[in-house]
């Protein structure tokens, strides 16, 4: 049954793109994104009672493919059906290209399919298609900037795969399995020595896919190209990069004898610093969000590998507000550069005072993801740090700082007055109800915030009065430094215009490639 | 015998890395891939050969169509390292060598030894035959244990068909802009291809038919009647193939490949289906060949007449 | 024996091609060593378990040296995949050429700034 997560978006696209009407083609696409969503709660009821598992083709054994959906997966089924059902309605009265609600639906046929495949190249597959998807999504306008954006894009991940493949093969021959459980347990029998040079391959393809440093520089444009629409960048920044940080806990799961935290860690840390240099050194709005995205990334592989139940878990919903905030940013986003004619941040004022309904969506979707008192962000930051040790957590107050200060620039295109001259564009009710839902949402995820992650992932949490007292405090102070910092030092500097220019090339990115190959299978087999 | 193959294998591969020169190093890339279908042939894998040799000889026409159509593509110059001359050239590409063989010498070093674990390898060869029929264990993975991943390798070449009919439209072009291929003037190649033209197509026939009993099945077969097609064009320089249909075909091929696949699932294995199992194998074989040849054939003639809607 | 040796010389030319992609400026050239990447990857898993005289997956007699037939069938969906994938570079790389008039990765992303800087 689980199957036809995957299955029936792919057939309706199909519809879709025969169909000859558009009105009944796009009722027909909302209709089924309800569908998809309330199948989506009743897979997650059915999975607390404890894992819902097809074995499809019902062969016996680990001879067929076997779909499992767990706690992580169903929460993740249902993140997607409702981050696509939101996107649905944003770009419902759009004019315009069959192809994008085609691919679009496609694209969600494979995440579901990603998120509940239990067969290492199951998941090959899937993500080839997808990547190739994705690819011809960010081209879908076809202007020379995204022709070369997307054509990295597919050649650097399908370059990563390779890797994977390869990967899969010593797994495979030492195994002699692909299913992802039967490939844990057959692991453990085997010598940790011989499962380096796996795990190095696999991990180096799932890093670059996760865009962990030093592996990300493809992402940014590829995520924030303005030539692709804007439904198309949310989701991918919101959802899509989540389909490869699942498949990084999986992998890890399969190798748990040679799983060295410390080493992510340390990417993790470097990732989050990266992705907030190079976030505010940007002055274009998509590019901002799209290197705030790797900067959030590595904040959550941070809590991912501290062997903390708080910060896993913790770091599991921020997974899930991020793909919230993000979305909600980047379609207001989307509203914004459309309503402006401009993409440039600098250019961009009032926007308050003009739309302020989008005004208050983005404010709410900024407070989120700064981690703002009772907002989702504040308490996913606050399990986060709640679980690792005093060092770790003032580092991450830090990183939280650069979120902050990346965000008050970006904040700043809301406040003022707009340029006189401009002319007011009308903004669809549609998108407008679509940006200012994820904003609630975001509210609600933080008030509600304690009973959503025992409801989500089944773990009795708790937050403590005075701790959170003493975030919010930190916020404030971190807020007024934040203004301080970007005010007197960053928006001066000339150093930033020069990162801003700072960019690996499609042969650099392949030699970053195998340094972290390298470096990988060293580090694992050093300090294992 | 393996050692030779291999051996030139490698020497292929050296080849290709080495070459400038872009028509040369596709016809590299044809040598490379003819030899390690024979390798796959020596490995005991004839499914494999026999696709690996059918899809390197389309892709060789697509690349060299491709290069023939725009000319300027080849005389580009390759700007690789080595170019300017030997010694200054080795200093600048020594450390990109240095560097891939430290990668490739750390990978051996970490080679994790063992036999090849045969447990999945023991349980299908014991059981495919009353799981899923025929007498092809290759056959009876891809349309029975993981026909799931069938699925999604069919939908990879339908959603690269869609892209490739998105992306290669461009305004202003026309079906004129293709050069007519030059294999009519030629005495030798017109009367060979015209000669092998239908025993191609009788070939990829047999191969559907017989997939779930000897070695091929739907995607060889597919291939290859796409490869009749590209012969067809080349003796006759024709256009007539309505690609529009073709494109719905396609589709509605997948449709049917979905929806029958669905009803697998849902029933379990494929003995509880109401027709024989040979049956059922020899239908899958079909669509997936009739949707392997129309893609295909979408691709080269997207490649030849470029530009048109 | 052979196994082994079939495996050193996977690995050898998935660096090969490997190499190819961080030496050539060239998009034609990296397309093709994507190529070899990907056979290099096929020929090491269809020489899982392989020795002298081994008989292919086929027909109902399945004792003695018998191929392994799972990983022919995932080659089998390996090289469709990899077909298609270079199918839809080729289609970029000539919508790249027709908005840019280059098949050089550098020159591709000079002008691409160029608009970005706009």
């Amino acid at each position: 049954m689980l199957s036809f997560f995957a299955m029936i978006p792919i057939m309706i696209a199909i519809f879709l793109y025969i169909l000859p009407s558009q009105r009944i083609a796009r009722a027909l696409a909302i209709v089924t994104q309800l569908g998809l969503t309330c199948a989506a709660f009743y897979v997650f009821f059915l999975s607390k009672q404890g894992d819902v598992i097809t074995t499809i083709g019902g062969y016996a054994g680990v001879l067929g493919i076997i779909l499992k959906a767990d706690t992580l997966s169903s929460v993740f089924l249902l993140l997607t059906s409702f981050i696509f059902l939101v996107v649905s309605v944003y770009s419902f009265r759009d004019r315009g290209n069959k192809l994008f609600w085609f691919f679009l639906f496609i694209w969600q046929g494979l995440l579901n399919g990603i998120f509940l495949t239990g067969d290492l190249f199951n998941a090959f597959i899937l993500i080839e298609v997808v990547t190739v998807v994705v690819a011809v999504l960010i081209m879908l306008n076809r202007d020379n900037r995204s022709m070369y954006d997307g054509m990295v894009y597919l050649m650097i991940n399908v370059v990563a795969m390779q890797f994977y493949l390869f990967g899969i093969g010593y797994l495979y021959k030492l195994t002699g399995v692909l299913d992802m459980n039967a490939a844990t347990q057959a692991a453990q029998q085997l010598d940790p020595a011989s499962l380096v040079l796996p795990f190095a391959l696999m991990m180096t393809a799932i890093c670059l896919k996760c865009a962990f440093a030093p592996l990300f520089s493809w992402l940014p444009n590829a995520y924030g190209t303005p030539g692709a629409p804007s439904a198309v960048s949310a989701v991918l920044s919101g959802l899509h990069i989540k389909a490869s940080l699942y498949l990084f806990i999986r992998v890890q799961g399969v190798f748990e004898a040679v799983t060295v935290p410390g080493f992510f860690l340390v990417i993790g840390i470097v990732t989050a610093v990266a992705g907030f240099v190079l976030a505010v050194s940007q002055s274009d709005v998509r590019l901002i969000l799209a290197y705030s995205t790797v900067s959030q990334i590595g904040m959550i592989v941070v809590g991912l590998s501290v062997a903390d139940l708080y910060a896993n878990t913790g770091s599991l919903y921020h997974t899930i507000n991020h793909a919230l905030f993000k979305t909600a940013l980047f379609l207001s986003a989307g509203m914004i550069t459309r309503a402006y004619g401009t993409r440039d941040i600098n250019r961009i004022r009032g926007v308050f005072r003009r739309y302020p309904l989008l005004g208050v969506a983005t404010m709410m979707a900024v407070l989120g993801i700064t981690g703002a008192p009772f907002t989702n962000g504040s308490i996913s930051k606050y399990f986060i740090m709640s679980g690792v040790t005093f060092w770790m957590s003032t580092l991450l107050i830090f990183i939280n700082l650069g979120t902050i200060i990346i965000f008050i620039k970006y904040s700043w295109m809301l406040f003022g007055h707009p340029e006189p001259g401009q002319k007011i564009v009308k903004i669809d009710g549609f998108k407008q109800a679509a940006a200012l839902a994820l904003g609630i949402v975001c509210l609600a995820g933080g008030i509600f915030g304690v009973q959503l992650v025992e409801f989500l992932f089944g773990v009795p949490m708790s937050v403590d009065v005075l701790g959170y007292l003493e975030k919010i405090a930190l916020f404030a102070v971190s807020g007024v430094g934040g203004f301080l910092i970007y005010k007197h030092y960053i928006s001066k500097s000339p150093l930033f215009k020069r990162i801003r220019e700072m960019e690996f090339s499609f042969r650099w990115m392949c030699v970053s490639m195998g340094a972290f190959f390298a470096v990988t299978l060293l580090v694992v087999h050093f300090f294992q | 015998m393996i050692q030779i193959f291999l051996f030139f294998w490698l020497v292929s591969a050296f080849l290709v890395t080495k070459e400038q020169k872009s028509v040369r190093l596709i016809i590299y890339l044809g040598i490379f891939s003819l030899i390690s279908s024979l390798c796959f042939l020596l490995f005991g894998a004839p499914d494999v050969a026999m696709a690996e040799a059918v899809i390197s000889a389309f892709s060789t026409i697509v690349f060299i169509v491709c290069f023939e159509k725009y000319y300027t593509l080849v005389e580009e110059p390759n700007h690789l390292p080595i170019k300017a001359g030997f010694q200054k050239g080795l200093r600048k590409a020594l450390p990109f060598i240095a560097f891939t063989v430290l990668l490739a010498v750390l990978f051996i070093c970490f080679l994790p030894g063992g036999e090849h674990n045969t447990y999945l390898k023991d349980q299908y060869t014991a059981r495919f035959v009353q799981d899923v029929g025929g007498e092809n264990a290759v056959t009876a993975i891809y349309l029975g244990y993981r026909m799931y991943d069938t699925l999604f390798e069919a939908l990879m070449l339908l959603v690269s068909i869609v892209a490739v009919v998105h992306l290669s439209w461009h305004k202003g072009g026309s079906v004129t802009d293709g050069k007519p291929s030059d294999i009519r003037d030629s005495d030798i190649a017109g009367v060979t291809v015209r000669i092998i033209c239908p025993i191609l197509l009788l070939f990829s026939v047999y191969l559907i038919m017989n997939g779930h009993i000897s070695p091929g099945g739907g995607f060889q077969g597919g291939v290859m009647i796409a490869a009749f097609f590209v012969c067809r064009y080349m003796i006759y320089d024709i256009y007539d193939v309505r690609i529009h249909r073709v494109i719905t075909l396609e589709k509605l091929v997948y449709v049917g490949i979905l929806v029958i696949s669905m009803y697998v699932f849902l029933l379990g294995t494929s003995t509880y289906l109401p027709i024989p199992q040979s049956v059922y194998l020899t239908l899958m074989n079909w669509l997936v060949g009739i949707k392997v040849a129309s893609g295909f054939l979408i691709v080269f003639y997207r490649f030849i007449a470029f530009e048109r809607r | 024996m052979h196994s082994f040796l079939a495996e050193i010389a996977a690995i050898a030319v998935f660096f090969l091609g490997f190499y190819g992609l961080i030496t050539s400026k060239n998009i034609i050239k990296s397309i093709v060593s994507i190529g070899l990447m990907e056979i290099a990857v096929v020929v090491f898993f269809l020489s899982l378990g392989f020795v002298d005289g081994i008989r292919p997956p086929i027909g109902l007699e399945m004792a003695g040296n018998v191929a392994d037939p799972l990983p022919q069938a995932l080659m089998l969906t390996a090289i469709i995949i990899g077909l298609t994938v270079t199918a839809i570079n080729l289609t970029m790389l000539i919508s790249l050429y027709r908005e840019c008039k280059t098949t050089d990765w550098e020159i591709a992303k000079k002008l691409r700034n160029r608009i970005r800087s706009k």
